[in-house]
């Protein structure tokens, strides 16, 4: 892998550099430098072994891959295999690079296959020095100089036969861009090309007929043109039989065994109305009887628990078909389906899954390790232009605990010229949120081995983070910016794929509530082996969608399928981890103010916008901070505003940290704004966690349950109570007076880091406690010096 | 029991302590607990607090100290990577380290010394026999004669106290030196010191050859008396008449008592008193170790010999084989032997002898470098540490008396560590601008803290860091040379008796013109790389501050080293004793109003007498404190003015004989109370913000007065000492 890497990163630098520059940098002498090898386009190489191997449950794609069917069936068909995991692939910057996988049939694979790529970029964009570039398997396919700033452009590319394989695949999209005129890093900001997903796919000459197909190729699976994928579950039961748990289930195991970003659930219980034209996949379960009603006489739906795809008439997309003989058999259907996810007991996971919108998987940190940049996707790379970018992403648990006090670090790895100066910056950022800024402060170039930079642990969240590494390159040249210094080649700096992301054991102890560890991993669901209560309040098929949706999410985030039964009250989840799903007026008012909303105002929740797509409102929330910088204020009142901003500045220190507790926080009030609110809370006997997702209406928390699930929206949930307002802006309420969870076993160290994350967010308890102490410290000593030594 | 109980709670509670201070929280909390702790600290202070207030008051200054050096630990070092960064890191480091580790042992040390003992005065009877050592090797005799007369009239039953004046500059070795002149010399003054002795009724010792120094001048005396105490008086030390008294009754008390050491009093300035005109109104140098270490030092059992000034039992020298010479500090070293061997120390916390110390910069520098290599002989030699015998906390003691001696190592890094940074870039602390305030500014204000809970009274904020830096530059190589050769320093005998009659730069002075002109150009530098750097100004700003307090320091060093023409060569002490003054042939009651060990001012009743001319031979008569007849003591008048109904009459003293020795002695050293009082009147604690005011005022003005001296020559000294 390091090496076709490193092969691929030559002859990237050899395509691009103007001259031959000798190679400035160079860490790793005991490696000698690749020569490129020749390679020729047609002949693909081997798919490199990836992580993958050991990070998911299921493997069944390595499976098929065993067993490849040589003969492809007989051209009656083009199949268009959307890609891109969002409607708009955007990349920025002077360098960009996005990663993902895609799985593919064996019989897709083995199709002719054809590339459409379809891009616009900024204006600005030099297009002599600017390429886009795509990879499939590590074989560049397309190798493009970016010019295409009225419309988008349409590239088509034959892929050369062998070049896709059965089973998973990888694509990358690079982007190398420069500024026509300006050298500034500013202007870099200006430089992106988007690819338009409407656009961009693999067309595949193949009949693509499902009726071959294992359960395993439900990755194969692609989402629409924006990304999105809808799965329909059609379980005629529901009308007559209460089988929302087993459709809960079912909605579970589709969600791990297909490989997509955005998965939302229609719920019905018949075919109608064409209500499934859009769908992505369609999912039948149902007795035999019940089945044949939608799917039509057939053979393979006979038998006890059948499992099997089809096309359905007027429906484009797939069909999985789940049936028995009774109730019980096609419920053993979907145990079947279930079982190909893996064993349901917990299990750590190695890494979590975001392979289906970037790669490589984030692996999973439950204690202090090191990470080298290699691991993780970062190549070393030289670099030409003023602002370069990188980035990488690593999983936490969700008993992360130490975002108040911990500092994890980077142990960098590069170099740069002569021609960078000092003021030159290396920012961090996680999770888009500034985490160091480090200047560079001495001249003349330099080498830095192993160099510290000490990242902030408070953007980290639970599940999978973002780190992006940026170096703000200032030179001489660029300040001048003569004619084509924007577009110069000359290498300043360089990454090596040596360096190490290092993080330090850190606290561990779950705390309730905190949305971010239930989206980021499922917790407290995934640890549940007895079932879960799922309430509904008056559960309709809008309800019932917009628990599969967000049910699917949670197992994925989990990585496992949560057991769970349909309940229509409380009363049973009173000590018992909980999900909560309906309106204010669907659900027990005692509910609601468990989890710290206010339900006499929620009861008369005013509708709102749709979630989607409504205009904002334009009402501002009124800002106290803003008023108090706008006031000036006498002399006095200036100096010490002046002394609260330099504190603010220098320490990040205001007023409201300084507490010994956390404050209660009043209940939330919904407001008209509020489209969907999620909240969560410890149970009304403090042992299990309540999450409750309400809307105000029925049919707006279907919609806007399945934009929750949406990858953008899910990783924002965060805190104790997250709102989702109609006009797409997200709020979160902080986490007030929390109870605490033991995860790991007991440990002095992990004590002492929870104490140190604890005094670190309640900043006059610890003074209070040091005090306490030295007063205690003083008297001892007091006492035993007045025995000791000397008295007289 | 009880102490096993409260030692298991201390440890408890020290823990405790521990771990909060070692959790790894952030930088706001840590910035919070140091102010809040700060202001604790401050409002403790200004209420006094004595007992069990002190010590909280000094356990929470102890947590943010830990703090920093969990801080500076864990996440300041520069990594191993950059060695150009690492190493010079690592000393500061280390340099730091090595405060705080000093710190902690005199916590230890001065957490609650011991308060003054009640006097054990001996009933006259039974008392037992004292043998007066008074060892020299080149003073002259009028200031040999001053001490013996002072001996002899200490307050001790005659035949109970022999005076030995123990000359090792009149040894056979001397007198048959290969130098006639040099043999000479020495054979004169061995008849002179004879003839001495025997006119004051003393005994005189001297030997064949000088082996061993003083250790065996000492030793020889020893060798050649019988009493069942000795005391030591160095040459230019005179006894009060009470110091027998007040001293002897210990040994009657415990049978193992090896030492009684009383503090060492100077009736001169030493020449950084001197320079800075601080003598009068600050406490001596010497006042923070005999004013509360001794005392601290005495409650573990661990007070030392300093040389003179004490008594001690023969018994237990002669069991470790006399004073033990392997160092040049003999006295500790026998301390620390007879400390080993089970023999206990007291200290008496009153000035009972008045002396001189080095007056010029250069004998200062020499008598340190004396200190400083003998306590790192002990150091080599006699590591305390592991020193059998000793008990713990004497082994911590000793540790902290002979560690202290390293500081120039500490001191030459902080001084130099910004200059990395400003000159060469170097990144040997690796924090932002905002972390550096937040822990090293916490650190250094409760540090100062700290150091003027402890010895505020006794030693005024940044004078402890003006020492050690004067006295850095030039014991550096002194430390460095003992360290690699432990074997050959030699003992030297401090000269305490040169005078300076004219405003000059001290011999040693071109190294601190040298390092204030290199701080000055690095804050120049520093300048520059704020208005040139500004992304980095902020560590610039820190260090640049850092820079700035060196320079200050180094400025006010200058004035130290500038010295200035010496007017009254030792301390008017003010006096009130009756009188008669001769007056042609008449004798006018008149009384004494100050003395020095050169003269006296004197106040007579004299109507109508006309003044004196000056160089004027007349007489004075008064009572001596042991006799019941005046005795006359010839003096010549230097000047005299009339007051009202009287006349003031400045006088020196013309000593002839060896009763006027006597005499003056009597005037001078009898009475030790004065001394008390004068050391009283200058203890003040000004506290931490105003003597940060007062030193820096005083800094920048003495940096003007050394760059006079280097700049202006003759002239400008001439206009500046007005």
């Amino acid at each position: 892998m390091t090496r076709l890497t490193v092969a691929l990163c030559a002859l990237l630098a050899l395509s691009t550099s103007a001259l031959a520059q000798p190679q400035p940098f160079d860490m790793t002498p005991e490696r000698p430098v690749e020569r490129p090898r020749p390679q020729r386009p047609n002949t693909p190489t081997p798919p490199p072994s990836v992580q993958m191997d050991e990070a998911g449950p299921e493997n069944d794609a390595e499976e098929v891959a065993d067993d490849p069917q040589p003969v492809p069936e007989e051209t009656a068909g083009e199949l268009r295999r959307n890609l891109l995991p969002s409607s708009i692939l955007r990349l920025e910057g002077e360098n960009d690079i996005r990663r993902f996988a895609f799985y593919l049939t064996d019989e897709q694979a083995a199709a002719s296959a054809n590339l459409r790529l379809g891009y616009q970029n900024a204006i600005v964009v030099a297009p002599e020095a600017s390429q886009l570039a795509v990879d499939i398997n590590g074989v560049r396919v397309v190798g493009e100089s970016i010019a295409s700033t009225n419309s988008v452009k349409e590239v088509a590319t034959d892929l050369p036969a062998g070049l896709l394989q059965p089973g998973r695949n990888e694509i990358s999209f690079l982007s190398s861009q420069r500024h026509r005129t300006d050298c500034s890093i500013p202007s870099t900001y200006e430089l992106w090309t988007e690819l338009d997903a409407e656009h961009t796919y693999l067309t595949l000459d193949t009949a693509n007929d499902v009726s071959q197909w294992q359960i395993a190729d439900l990755k194969a699976i692609a989402g629409d043109s924006d990304g999105q994928a809808t799965i329909g579950l059609v379980v005629p039961s529901l009308a007559t039989a209460d089988v929302a748990s087993e459709v809960l289930r079912l909605a579970q195991a589709v969600a791990l065994l297909t490989n997509l970003p955005s998965l939302r659930f229609e719920v019905a219980s018949s075919v109608a109305d064409g209500a499934l034209s859009s769908a992505n996949l369609v999912v039948v379960a149902g007795t035999t009887s019940e089945v044949e009603g939608i799917v039509g006489q057939n053979d393979g739906v006979d038998g006890d628990a059948a499992v099997s795809f089809r096309r359905l008439d007027g429906v484009s997309a797939p069909a999985l078909v789940l049936s028995g003989a009774d109730r019980s058999g096609w419920v053993g259907a979907v145990e079947q389906l279930a079982a190909q996810v893996g064993p349901s007991s917990f299990a750590l996971r190695e890494a979590l899954m975001t392979e289906a919108w970037s790669l490589p998987n984030p692996p999973m940190l439950y204690q202090g390790r090191d990470l080298g940049f290699a691991e993780m996707g970062v190549s070393s790379e030289q670099f030409s232009g003023r602002r370069y970018i990188r980035r990488f992403q690593f999983a936490v648990p969700a008993d992360f605990y130490a975002q108040s006090y911990g500092e994890a670090r980077i142990l960098l790895d590069a170099a740069y010229t002569d021609d960078v100066k000092p003021g030159s910056l290396i920012n961090i950022y996680v999770n888009g949120n500034i985490a160091t800024s480090m200047p560079i402060t001495t001249r003349g170039g330099r080498v830095l081995r192993q160099f510290p930079i000490k990242v902030t642990m408070r953007h980290f969240r639970p599940g999978v983070n973002e780190v992006t590494f940026e170096a703000d390159l200032l030179t001489d040249a660029d300040e001048v910016c003569a004619p084509g210094a924007a577009t110069d080649q000359t290498p300043r700096f360089a990454l090596f794929d040596t360096s190490r992301f290092s993080l330090p054991d850190f606290a561990r102890i779950a705390q309730i509530p905190d949305l971010s560890a239930m989206s980021g991993t499922g917790y407290p669901y995934l640890l549940n082996n007895e079932p879960v209560p799922v309430v509904m309040g008056r559960g309709n098929m809008g309800t019932l969608s917009a628990a599969a949706s967000v049910l699917g999410r949670i197992a994925i985030a989990s990585s496992r399928i949560i057991p769970l039964k349909v309940l229509s009250s409380p009363s049973e989840a009173r000590d018992r981890d909980a999900i909560f799903f309906g309106t204010p007026a669907g659900l027990d008012p005692s509910v609601l103010s468990q989890v710290g909303i206010n339900d006499a105002v929620a009861a008369s929740w005013a509708p709102s916008a749709t979630i989607a797509g409504g205009a904002a409102t334009g009402v501002e929330r009124l800002d106290m901070e803003a008023w108090r910088e706008q006031v000036n204020g006498g002399l006095i009142a200036r100096t010490i505003e002046d002394f609260r901003t330099w504190l603010r500045d220098t320490f990040d220190i205001s007023a409201d940290m300084l507490r010994f507790v956390p404050q209660d926080a009043q209940p939330y009030a919904p407001t008209a704004e509020d489209a969907l609110i999620v909240a969560q809370a410890a149970g009304p006997t403090g042992q299990g966690t309540w999450t409750v997702i309400t809307a105000p209406h029925e049919a707006q928390l279907a919609t806007a349950a399945q934009n929750l699930v949406g990858h953008g929206a899910w990783q924002q949930l965060s805190e104790h109570l997250t709102t989702f307002a109609g006009d797409g802006t997200i709020g979160a309420m902080e986490i007030s007076r929390g109870t605490f969870r033991q995860t790991v076993p007991p440990s002095a160290n992990n004590y002492r880091l929870i104490v140190a994350n604890w005094l670190s967010s309640n900043i006059l308890s610890y003074s209070a406690i040091l005090i306490v102490a030295c007063g205690f410290l003083g008297i001892a000593t007091s006492a035993l010096l007045s025995r000791l030594g000397r008295r007289r | 029991m009880a102490k096993f109980a409260s030692a298991l709670i201390w440890f408890a509670m020290a823990i405790c302590v521990l771990a909060i201070v070692s959790l790894p929280i952030n930088l706001q909390t840590h910035l919070i607990a140091g102010t809040i702790i700060l202001v604790a600290m401050i409002l403790l202070k200004l209420t006094k607090p004595e007992g069990t207030w002190r010590l909280i008051a000094l356990a929470l200054g102890t947590a943010i100290v830990l703090r920093y050096v969990y801080w500076r630990t864990t996440s300041t070092l520069p990594p191993v990577t950059q060695l150009e960064n690492f190493i010079p890191g690592l000393l500061l480091y280390l340099a730091e380290m090595y405060s705080v580790f000093m710190l902690f042992l005199s916590l230890f040390i001065v957490a609650r010394p011991l308060p003054s003992r009640p006097a054990e005065f001996v009933e006259t009877q039974n008392v037992p026999t004292v043998d007066v050592f008074i060892p020299t090797y080149n003073e002259d005799a009028a200031l040999l004669a001053d001490t013996v007369s002072a001996a002899i009239a200490m307050d001790y039953p005659a035949d109970k106290m022999t005076v030995w004046l123990l000359d090792d500059g009149g040894t056979v070795q001397k007198r048959n030196a290969d130098n006639v002149v040099d043999a000479q010399a020495a054979e004169t003054r061995y008849r002179e010191l004879q003839k001495l002795c025997d006119d004051l009724g003393v005994r005189y010792l001297t030997r064949e050859r000088n082996e061993h120094a003083k250790a065996g001048n000492l030793n020889n005396g020893l060798a050649h008396s019988t009493g069942e105490l000795v005391v030591v008086f160095d040459a230019d030390h005179a006894p009060a008449r009470s110091f027998l008294r007040e001293t002897v009754g210990y040994f009657a008390e415990d049978h193992r008592l090896f030492l009684v050491q009383t503090p060492h009093f100077f009736l001169n300035p030493d020449p950084l008193e001197k320079n800075l005109r601080t003598f009068e109104k600050m406490p001596s140098e010497n006042e923070m170790f005999y004013g509360i270490i001794q005392r601290g030092l005495d409650k573990w059992n661990a007070a030392f010999f300093c040389g003179s000034a004490a008594v001690l039992r023969r018994e237990a020298l002669l069991e470790a084989d006399g004073f033990s010479g392997v160092s040049i500090t003999e006295d500790c070293e026998t301390a620390i032997e007879l400390h080993s061997r089970g023999w206990n120390s007291i200290y008496v916390d009153k000035p009972l002898i008045a002396g001189l110390q080095p007056a010029t910069f250069a004998s200062f520098i020499g008598q340190r470098s004396r200190w400083a290599q003998g306590m790192m002989q002990i150091l080599r030699f006699r590591f305390p540490l592991l020193k059998r015998g000793l008990s713990l906390p004497q082994r911590l003691c000793y540790m902290s008396s002979t560690l202290f001696w390293l500081f120039p190592f500490p001191r030459t890094i902080f001084l130099f560590a910004p200059l990395f940074y400003i000159f060469f870039d170097l990144q040997i602390f690796t924090a932002s601008g905002g972390e550096f305030l937040a822990y090293t500014l916490s650190y250094m204000l409760v540090n100062l803290m700290m150091q003027n809970y402890l010895y505020g009274s006794f030693r005024w904020p940044w004078i402890s860091e003006l020492y050690e830096y004067i006295q850095t530059v030039h014991l550096l190589p002194a430390v460095v040379s003992v360290a690699l050769n432990p074997r050959k320093p030699t003992f030297k005998v401090t000269a305490k008796d040169e005078q300076i009659t004219k405003s000059r730069l001290s011999e040693l002075s071109r190294p601190f013109f040298v390092i204030f002109g290199v701080l000055l150009i690095g804050v120049l530098a520093s300048a520059w790389k704020i208005y040139a750097e500004p992304y980095k100004a902020d560590v610039t700003l820190v260090v640049g501050g850092w820079n700035l307090l060196n320079l200050v320091l180094a400025g006010c060093a200058l004035g130290v080293v500038s010295e200035r023409r010496e007017r009254a060569a030792t301390r008017r002490i003010r006096i009130s004793r009756r009188c008669e003054f001769k007056i042609g042939e008449d004798w006018v009651r008149g009384s004494i109003e100050d003395v020095s060990v050169n003269g006296a001012r004197i106040k007579v009743n004299a109507t109508s007498a006309a003044p004196f001319e000056v160089g004027a031979m007349t007489a004075l008569r008064f009572k001596p404190h042991w006799s019941d007849e005046t005795g006359e003591l010839p003096v010549i008048v230097r000047n005299s003015e009339r007051e009202g109904n009287g006349m003031n009459i400045g006088c020196s003293y013309d000593r002839r004989e060896p009763m006027h020795h006597r005499l003056v002695a009597d005037l001078v050293f009898a009475d030790a109370k004065q001394w008390s009082g004068f050391q009283v009147g200058r203890r003040r604690n000004p506290g931490v913000f105003i003597g940060t005011l007062w030193f820096f005022q005083l800094a920048i003005f003495q940096t003007f007065r050394g760059l006079v001296y280097l700049f202006g020559g003759q002239s400008g000294a001439r206009e500046h000492r007005q």
